[in-house]
C-alpha cells in the first residue's frame, strides 16, 4: 500500500512540479532592425529597447557593437558618458570602455554582447524573441 | 474507557495523539451515505492544492486576467490539467455536499443537542457557494463578468446591509479592477481562512457533541486505522475520477468579457443555475425574498425542526418529504436552465 | 486439464476429426476453469465491495491496503495517460516586436479607430516580427516621387505620407525592386496613361484608381509591391497563389483566372489547393533531388510560369498585344502591319509614328529576335520541369500558328473599316491617326468601329490567351468564332453602309 501511494501520489507531486517550471524551450533568435548606419552615425553611444532588452549602440573601428544595457556586475542599467568616452554604472561605479571591456569598479567581465548583422544600409541585432 | 483528570494530565502527548485518534466511531459510517461529509473534506483539499498552484500563473487585473487563463487552458505544460483537476474538483465538492446535506436533512442528524453542528454546516454551505461564485468570476470570461453583475447586484437587493454589502464587493458602484481584486483577495485569501476555522469548528463539534444514533447495531470501530483507511481509499479514487475527468473533458475558455454586451448564452454554473431560474421566472421582488426566506430557514432549522418534534409530529416523514420536494424543485430548475 | 476418451476407435478414425475432437475438450475444460476463476474474481470484489460499504463486516484491513494500493497504481496510470493528452495549443505564429516609433503610431490608429486593420495586419507580418514598424514605410525614403511627397498628411507627424512608393522597399528588399522595374508590371502606369482616350474618361476611372487605375496602379509611383502581397501583412505565400493575380488579370480583354482556373492545370489547383504549402520559394519547388509531397503544386499556379524563381520582372514573348517584331514570314508580316496600322504604331506608308515609342517605353511587345527568342525560351524551361520539351515547343507553336490565322482575320477587319474611312463613308474626326485607331477602345462613334475593337481587344486575345492557358473553349467559342462572327458582322455592316452612301 505504501508503495502504491508514494508512486501515485508522487506522480500527482511530480505533475504539479512540471505545471510550475516555466517553459525553457530553446530561445529562436530574431533579427530586430534597429535602423539606418545614417541614424547611428557618431561617437556617442545610442540607447534602444529591442524586444524589452535595452541595448547601447555604438560605432566602433570594427564596426557596429551592440551591449546589452545590463551590468555585469549585479544588473543595473549602464549609462554613457560622453565626455570621458566611457559607459558607467550608477549603482556601484562599474566603468566600461568604449569597446565594452571592464576596466574599472567591481564588474567582473565585459558587457554581453549582441551579434549585429549589416544588410545594406540597414542595421539588425539578434535577440532572443519568445 | 473512564480516565481521571490526574491521568489525563499524567499522559504523554504522543499517548494523547493517539487517543484523539483512535477514537471510536459507529459502524453505520461503514455505509457510503455517511461517508458523504469526508468526501467533500478530501475534495476541498485538493481544491485547495490546485488552486495555489494556478496563483502560480494567474493575473488578477482585467487587462490580463482572462488571458492569463487562456494561457494556463492552452500554453503552459499541463496548466489544462490543473485547471481541469480544479474544476472537477469543484463540481464534485458541490455534488456531494449538496448529497451529504440531504442526508443530514433526511436522517435528522441535527437532533439531541446537534444544532452546532448543522449550524456550523450551513455557514459552510454558504462559505462554499461563495468560493464558486468568487473562483468562477475570476476567468473574466463573458460569463464571469455578467456573473459578476447579477449576483453583485442580487445581494443589493438584500434589506438593510444589500446596498453595502454591495459597494464592499464592487469596491464601487460599478464592476471595475478593484471589484476583481477583491474577488481574488475573498477566493485566494480570506475565504480560505474563514473556511478552514469553520472545517476545524465543524468536525471538532461532531467530535464533542458525537454522531447521532443511527438504528442498527451501534458497534463501534476505531478512527485510525479502520475508518481512516477507507476514507483514502475514497481520497484516492476521487482523485482517479477528478484526473480522468480532467484528462476526457478538459477546461475551455469562452469569449472574453464583454462589458457593452451580455452575450445570449450567459448563465451561472450548474449549482448556481436552479436560483438563477427561479429568479428570472418568479415576480422580481417574491423571487428574491423566497430565496433569503429559504436561506434563512434552512440555516435555523434545528430549530423550527425541535418546536414540531415537540408538538408531536414524526418529524421523520416531513423532513424526507421536504427533502424529496426541494431536491426534486432544484433538478426541475438546474435542467429547465441547462436547456434554455 | 482432463482428457475425455472419445467413442470412435483412434485407429480407425481419421487423424483431423481426432484431432478437433481434443481441442474441443480442452477448449470446454479451459472454459470451466476460466468460469471458475472469474466466479472467484467475481466474489472477491463482491467480498471487497461489501467490506467497503456495508455495515456489518469488521472488515479486513490488510484487504483494505492492497486494495488502496490497487488504487494508488491505477491514479499512476492515469496521471501517466495525463502526460500524452493533446491539448489545442493556441501559441501565436508570430511575436510582433514593437520599437518605440511605433508604439506611437499605433497607440493614436488604435485609440482612434483610424485604419486599425493595417495595424492587425502588420501584427501578423514578418515586417511585425522584425521590428520593422511603420515610420520605415510611411516616411518617404530619399527620392521618392514628387506625387507622394507632395501629398498632405493628417498626421501628426508631419512626415509620414498615406501612400508609400517602391523606394521605401527598396531600402531592404533592393534585388526584388530592380527586377520588378526590368519587368511589364512596372510599365503598367505608363502604358494606361499612354493610351490616347484616358484623359477622355472620368478621373475616377483612371487616376482615382477605381476603373482602369485600380489595375494599373501596379506600375504607379515606381511600383506598388502590396499590389499582389496585399499591405499590411506582405504575405510572400499569399502573393505565390493564382487568386493573388486573380484581382487584375480576369475579364474582358484578359481573363486569365477564368481561363487558368477551367483549364487542366486550374482544375488540378482547384482540387488540390488546400494540401499545396506555399510558404516555399518558387525555385525549391522541383528541385532535386524531390521528395514527393501532396504539399507541391502538382500543375502550374502563375508563377511557377511568369515568375520563375521568384523574379519579379515578369515578361512574356508575345506580350499583351501578340505582337513582335521582326518577322520572317512575309504573309504574316503582311497582317502585322495592317493591325500595327491599325494601332496606330505604324502610319499609311507602314513608317513608325510616335506611337511606336510608347509601344517601347511601356514594353508592350518584344521588338527584336533575341528579346522574343529568350522570353520563349524561358517559357520551354517552365515547362520542361514538368513536360518533354519537344513536346511543349510543339504545343506551343501550334498557338503561335493560330495567332497568324487570327491575324488575317483581323487585318481584312481593319482593311475593311479603313476603306470606309479612306472612301468618306466613316467621318474621320481631326485628331484621328492615319487610320482605324483601335487604341481609342470604345471611343468610337459607330457601330462597326466597336464591333471592331471588340474583335481586337475582346475576340483575339481570348484567341491566343485561350491557347497559351491551354483552355480550348476560350481559344474557340469565345476567341476563334466570336472574330469569325465579328468579321460576318463587319462585313455585312460595311455592304449595308456603302449602299447606304450610294442611295443617300
Amino acid at each position: 500500500m505504501t508503495f502504491g501511494i508514494t508512486l501515485g501520489l508522487g506522480t500527482l507531486g511530480g505533475r504539479f512540479i512540471q505545471f510550475l517550471m516555466p517553459d525553457v524551450a530553446e530561445k529562436k533568435f530574431s533579427e530586430i532592425l534597429l535602423g539606418r548606419v545614417d541614424d547611428f552615425k557618431g561617437s556617442s553611444a545610442k540607447f534602444v529597447d529591442v524586444a524589452g532588452k535595452q541595448v547601447a549602440l555604438l560605432e566602433t573601428d570594427q564596426g557596429f557593437s551592440a551591449f546589452s544595457r545590463k551590468c555585469t556586475d549585479l544588473g543595473c542599467l549602464i549609462s554613457w558618458d560622453d565626455s570621458k568616452d566611457q559607459f558607467i554604472c550608477p549603482c556601484h561605479q562599474g566603468v566600461f570602455d568604449r569597446n565594452g571591456k571592464n576596466i574599472a569598479g567591481p564588474p567582473p567581465r565585459p558587457l554581453d554582447r549582441f551579434e549585429v548583422v549589416k544588410k545594406g544600409e540597414n542595421i539588425y541585432i539578434k535577440v532572443e524573441v519568445a | 474507557m473512564e480516565t481521571t483528570a490526574a491521568e489525563i494530565k499524567e499522559k504523554s502527548f504522543r499517548e494523547k495523539l493517539i487517543d484523539v485518534i483512535q477514537e471510536e466511531v459507529p459502524d453505520h459510517l461503514n455505509s457510503f451515505a455517511y461517508c458523504l461529509g469526508a468526501t467533500p473534506l478530501i475534495l476541498f483539499l485538493i481544491l485547495a492544492v490546485s488552486g495555489v498552484l494556478l496563483t502560480f500563473y494567474y493575473i488578477p487585473f482585467p487587462g490580463q486576467a482572462y488571458g492569463s487563463v487562456k494561457a494556463i487552458t492552452e500554453e503552459i505544460y499541463l496548466g489544462w490539467f490543473i485547471r481541469g483537476v480544479h474544476r472537477a474538483a469543484v463540481n464534485l465538492m458541490v455534488a456531494t455536499l449538496l448529497l451529504h446535506i440531504v442526508r443530514v436533512f433526511i436522517t435528522r442528524a441535527y437532533r439531541d443537542g446537534g444544532e452546532m453542528k448543522w449550524l456550523l454546516g450551513a455557514a459552510l454551505f454558504f462559505t462554499v457557494l461563495a468560493f464558486g461564485f468568487t473562483g468562477y468570476s475570476l476567468v473574466y470570461d463573458n460569463v464571469s463578468y455578467w456573473g459578476m453583475t447579477v449576483v453583485t447586484d442580487m445581494i443589493g437587493q438584500i434589506p438593510v446591509v444589500g446596498k453595502s454589502l454591495f459597494l464592499l464587493l464592487r469596491g464601487g458602484e460599478d464592476i471595475t479592477e478593484l471589484t476583481l481584486l477583491r474577488l481574488y483577495d475573498l477566493h485566494t485569501k480570506i475565504l480560505p481562512l474563514v473556511i478552514l476555522v469553520l472545517i476545524g469548528a465543524h468536525i471538532v463539534a461532531i467530535r464533542t457533541i458525537g454522531f447521532a444514533k443511527v438504528d442498527g447495531n451501534g458497534g463501534t470501530h476505531p478512527f485510525y486505522p479502520e475508518h481512516a483507511l477507507k476514507m483514502t481509499a475514497i481520497a484516492i479514487m476521487l482523485l482517479i475520477v477528478i484526473v480522468n475527468m480532467a484528462a476526457i473533458f478538459p477546461p475551455v475558455i469562452g469569449d472574453p468579457a464583454n462589458p457593452l454586451e451580455v452575450a445570449s448564452d450567459v448563465s451561472p454554473p450548474w449549482y448556481f443555475s436552479a436560483i438563477y431560474r427561479w429568479i428570472i421566472i418568479a415576480p422580481r421582488e417574491a423571487g428574491l425574498f423566497s430565496v433569503f426566506a429559504f436561506f434563512i430557514v434552512f440555516t435555523i432549522y434545528p430549530y423550527i425542526d425541535r418546536g414540531f418534534a415537540d408538538r408531536g409530529a414524526n418529524m421523520l416523514r416531513i423532513n424526507l418529504a421536504i427533502g424529496i420536494l426541494v431536491a426534486v424543485f432544484f433538478a426541475l430548475m438546474t435542467i429547465w436552465e441547462a436547456l434554455v | 486439464m482432463q482428457e475425455e476418451k472419445n467413442d470412435t476407435n483412434p485407429a480407425e478414425s481419421p487423424e483431423h476429426i481426432k484431432r478437433s475432437s481434443d481441442s474441443y475438450d480442452e477448449l470446454k475444460a479451459g472454459m470451466a476453469s476460466a468460469a471458475a476463476a472469474f466466479g472467484r474474481f467475481r466474489e472477491s470484489v463482491a467480498r471487497g465491495m461489501r467490506i467497503l460499504f456495508a455495515d456489518e463486516e469488521k472488515g479486513d484491513f490488510n484487504l483494505m491496503k492492497y486494495f488502496i494500493g490497487l488504487l494508488s497504481l491505477i491514479l499512476f496510470f492515469a496521471l501517466t495517460m495525463v502526460g500524452y493528452v493533446s491539448v489545442k495549443e493556441s501559441k501565436m505564429e508570430v511575436k510582433p516586436v514593437i520599437m518605440e516609433a511605433s508604439e506611437q503610431c499605433i497607440d493614436c490608429h488604435v485609440r482612434k479607430g483610424i485604419s486599425a486593420g493595417a495595424v492587425r495586419d502588420w501584427k501578423m507580418s514578418a515586417h511585425a516580427a522584425k521590428g520593422i514598424g511603420c515610420n520605415e514605410c510611411h516616411i518617404p525614403a530619399k527620392g521618392a516621387p514628387e506625387r507622394i511627397v507632395a501629398m498632405p498628411t493628417a498626421c501628426e507627424d508631419p512626415n509620414v505620407r498615406r501612400e508609400v512608393s517602391s523606394r521605401n522597399c527598396k531600402q531592404c528588399h533592393s534585388d526584388k525592386v530592380a527586377e520588378f522595374m526590368k519587368g511589364k508590371h512596372s510599365k503598367a502606369w505608363l502604358a494606361m496613361e499612354a493610351m490616347p482616350t484616358t484623359k477622355d474618361q472620368p478621373d475616377a476611372i483612371m487616376a482615382g484608381e477605381k476603373g482602369c487605375g485600380a489595375c494599373h496602379k501596379i506600375g504607379r509611383d515606381e511600383g506598388q509591391c502590396d499590389s499582389c502581397h496585399t499591405r499590411h501583412r506582405f504575405s510572400a505565400a499569399e502573393a505565390r497563389r493564382p487568386e493573388a493575380c486573380g484581382t487584375c488579370h480576369m475579364g474582358f480583354d484578359h481573363p486569365q483566372w477564368e481561363m487558368y482556373s477551367t483549364s487542366k492545370h486550374g482544375m488540378i489547383y482547384q482540387t488540390e489547393k488546400n494540401d499545396y504549402d506555399f510558404s516555399r520559394k518558387i525555385g525549391d519547388w522541383y528541385k532535386e533531388p524531390f521528395e514527393a509531397s501532396s504539399k507541391t503544386p502538382r500543375a502550374p499556379v502563375c508563377v511557377t510560369c511568369h515568375m520563375q524563381d521568384g523574379g519579379h520582372d515578369v515578361s512574356t514573348a508575345w506580350g499583351f498585344l501578340a505582337l513582335r517584331l521582326p518577322e520572317e514570314d512575309e504573309e504574316w508580316m503582311g497582317y502585322r502591319v495592317r493591325i500595327l496600322q491599325g494601332l496606330g504604331v505604324l502610319d499609311a506608308n507602314g513608317k513608325p509614328t510616335e506611337r511606336l515609342g510608347a509601344v517601347k517605353a511601356a514594353q508592350m511587345a518584344r521588338l527584336t529576335r533575341e528579346e522574343w527568342e529568350a522570353e520563349r525560351r524561358k517559357m520551354l524551361n517552365v515547362c520542361s520541369q514538368c513536360h518533354g520539351e519537344t513536346w511543349a515547343r510543339e504545343e506551343l507553336e501550334k498557338i503561335d500558328g493560330l495567332i497568324k490565322e487570327a491575324d488575317r482575320l483581323m487585318a481584312e477587319a481593319v482593311d475593311i473599316v479603313e476603306g470606309l474611312y479612306r472612301d468618306g463613308i466613316l467621318p474621320r474626326p481631326a485628331d484621328y491617326p492615319a487610320g482605324v485607331d483601335l487604341l481609342r477602345f470604345y471611343e468610337v462613334q459607330s457601330g462597326i468601329e466597336q464591333t471592331l475593337y471588340v474583335m481586337f481587344l475582346e475576340h483575339r486575345m481570348r484567341t491566343f490567351q485561350g491557347g497559351f492557358h491551354s483552355n480550348p473553349d476560350y481559344l474557340h467559342w469565345y476567341g476563334w468564332a466570336e472574330m469569325k462572327r465579328d468579321l460576318v458582322e463587319i462585313r455585312e455592316e460595311a455592304r449595308r453602309l456603302r449602299e447606304e452612301h450610294k442611295g443617300g
